[in-house]
């Protein structure tokens, strides 16, 4: 089947020395190619590990990911590796190294296998216009404010064109027009076919209705709304 | 025109030296170093071996000397000239007359000079053999206050007039050297006229040298010790090898510089957890991550080796260096200044830099193998980004 698919997920944390963490537990769902999931929950409910998972960054402790049908959660590192290069991610804390440029930061997936500099920074051009950071495209990414950075850990993830896109609060710390900017991205990768799958707490994403369907964590459990 | 292609990944690898270029910069300053004192000691030890032996190779085949209750003893000229000439296979021979003599700072090497061809002067003009009265100073030789005049003592004072200098290029063997006619060469050394200090004999045949020897010595009707070529090389050697070995002590440090250059080279990998995890997490492969990793260190250390390899060469081999008189020789006046022969120095440094960077890239490459390998989950979880 395209896209992904989880199969009774479950993702402990800390099982040794301390006490068990259960994150997620029976997580079953499927994310279709051309469709925007959006997951919420309160707080610490599992959705960053999940999209963790999803993305294959983490291994489940029981259950498996399937990406168009392949086991991935199951793959070895270096089959993994190469999964992930079809995979765009934003992370909650946006993760940029703070001493390179945002476009820099923006090209980064792409460096190893790309022929050109050139083509590169075209390319990365093209996606800091779409989310307003032309401007800042020489700033170190250390200096860059909360809903900058986040846009530019964006534009990090959908520069490659991936399959699979992975947002955590892609939203967060934006004003309205840049929020509108980040759903318009979003919508973009879905209009071609990527699985985009989105955590937010943010109602502006609820509210906008670029969710094609829309998921909730609770204790663990993922649940259709 | 069309700009050359350049693979981005050594671009990036570039952009990652400027962006952290402290570390890269010691590393750097590190392995130049190691280089320029190990090739320093290995090139000097080389150069000066290998000009020695050129050097020699141009003395006589056989040099003898007469001998006496006391040691040695001076030998007529003429009557050992003769009957050297009569043992079969030898082509040439001639007395010499050569000893030690005061000057005005230091002793000096006095040598009687009669036809043979002297190189021309420091100044490019030609040199002439000394008349009496006259003489041709070596590179180091301080005539002392009056530079038109040289005051000598042995057996005897003597006042020489200074007519010219020796070439610099002759310094490692004629830094304290004056030649002197052989009639003021014998006053000076206390020699009666008509006597010399040894014999140096050409043999046809540099190989027969050794057979000819009992032939030779049966020749003098007193008694003699006969030198060969072979032996002043191979006593050469020796006291080169000596002093090589004493300087090859100080390759311990530079041994020790190398493991800590290595060990800060797996450290340095080892603290880039975080990033090489956030690669992975973007998608580049353990491969790409360690190509990244490889050429950062490449980039780092290969004008790193240059540089240490020039510095050395140049140290060694330049033109009439003086460091190694004053430093290495104890050389109490001016110290010769060395034309050492540069043959062999390439291979020597290609050696010693693969010696020195090959441990150095082994490193970077096993550590970043092992920390590029891991899972982002392991690599990331550490540094609390999952």
């Amino acid at each position: 089947m395209d896209g992904l698919v989880t199969r009774h997920l479950r993702l402990v944390f800390g099982a040794t020395p301390g006490p068990a963490r259960i994150v997620l537990q029976d997580v079953s769902a499927v994310f279709s190619r051309g469709a925007l999931a959006l997951v919420t929950g309160a707080t610490g409910a599992g959705k960053s590990s999940l999209l963790h998972l999803l993305a294959g960054l983490l291994r489940p402790t029981a259950g498996e990911v399937l990406a168009d049908g392949a086991p991935v959660s199951r793959w070895g590192a270096a089959h993994r590796d190469r999964w992930r290069r079809r995979v765009g991610i934003v992370f909650q804390s946006a993760n940029l190294f703070s001493e390179l440029s945002v476009l820099e930061n923006v090209i980064l997936p792409l460096v190893p296998r790309s022929r050109s500099l050139a083509a590169l920074r075209a390319a990365g051009r093209e996606v800091l216009a779409e989310l307003a950071l032309t401007d800042l495209a020489g700033a170190q990414a250390g200096q860059l404010s909360g809903g900058e950075r986040q846009r530019t850990a964006l534009a990090r993830a959908v520069v490659g064109r991936p399959d699979f896109l992975m947002a955590d609060e892609p939203t967060a710390h934006q004003d309205p027009a840049n929020a509108a900017r980040v759903l318009q991205v979003l919508a973009a990768c879905r209009a071609r076919g990527a699985v985009v799958v989105v955590a937010a707490h943010d109602p502006r994403v609820i509210v906008a209705g670029v969710a094609d369907r829309h998921w909730r964590l609770a204790a663990g459990r993922l649940v259709a709304e | 025109m069309k700009p050359p292609h350049l693979n981005p990944l050594l671009l990036w690898a570039a952009r990652d030296v400027i962006r952290r270029p402290w570390p890269a910069l010691l590393i750097a300053s590190a392995l130049a170093l190691l280089l320029t004192v190990s090739g320093t000691v290995l090139l000097f030890s080389q150069g000066l071996s290998q000009t020695a032996r050129r050097l020699l190779a141009h003395g006589p085949d056989l040099v003898v000397r007469r001998l006496n209750a006391g040691g040695w003893a001076p030998l007529p000229a003429a009557e050992a000239v003769a009957a050297a000439r009569q043992v079969p296979g030898v082509t040439h021979a001639q007395a010499r007359v050569w000893g030690v003599a005061a000057g005005p700072a230091a002793p000096l090497m006095v040598i009687a000079w009669a036809d043979a061809a002297l190189p021309p002067a420091a100044d490019g003009k030609p040199l002439a053999a000394p008349r009496p009265g006259e003489a041709l100073l070596g590179p180091g030789v301080d005539p002392g206050p009056d530079p038109q005049r040289l005051a000598l003592t042995a057996a005897a004072a003597l006042e020489l007039r200074p007519v010219g200098r020796l070439p610099a290029e002759s310094a490692l063997l004629g830094q304290d050297v004056v030649l002197v006619h052989s009639d003021d060469a014998c006053r000076l050394l206390g020699l009666p006229p008509g006597e010399a200090v040894d014999l140096a004999v050409d043999v046809f045949h540099a190989a027969e040298a050794a057979a000819i020897q009992p032939e030779l010595a049966a020749a003098f009707s007193w008694p003699v010790r006969i030198t060969a070529r072979s032996e002043a090389v191979g006593l050469y050697s020796g006291g080169l090898a000596r002093r090589g070995g004493l300087m090859l002590i100080a390759g311990i440090p530079a041994v020790l510089a190398l493991v800590l250059v290595v060990a800060g080279a797996v450290r340095e990998a080892v603290g880039q957890r975080r990033e090489v995890g956030l690669l992975k997490a973007l998608g580049w492969t353990t491969g790409e991550v360690v190509r990244l990793q490889v050429y950062r260190a490449l980039l780092i250390a290969l004008p790193a080796a240059c540089l240490g390899m020039l510095a050395a060469y140049t140290l060694v081999f330049r033109p009439g260096v003086s460091w190694p008189g004053s430093l290495l020789f104890g050389w109490r006046t001016a110290p010769p200044r060395l034309y050492l022969d540069p043959a062999g120095a390439f291979l020597t440094l290609l050696e010693l830099g693969a010696l020195v960077v090959g441990p150095y890239l082994a490193a970077v490459l096993l550590s970043s193998l092992q920390g590029a390998a891991a899972d982002p989950q392991d690599l990331l979880k550490g540094e609390g980004l999952l």
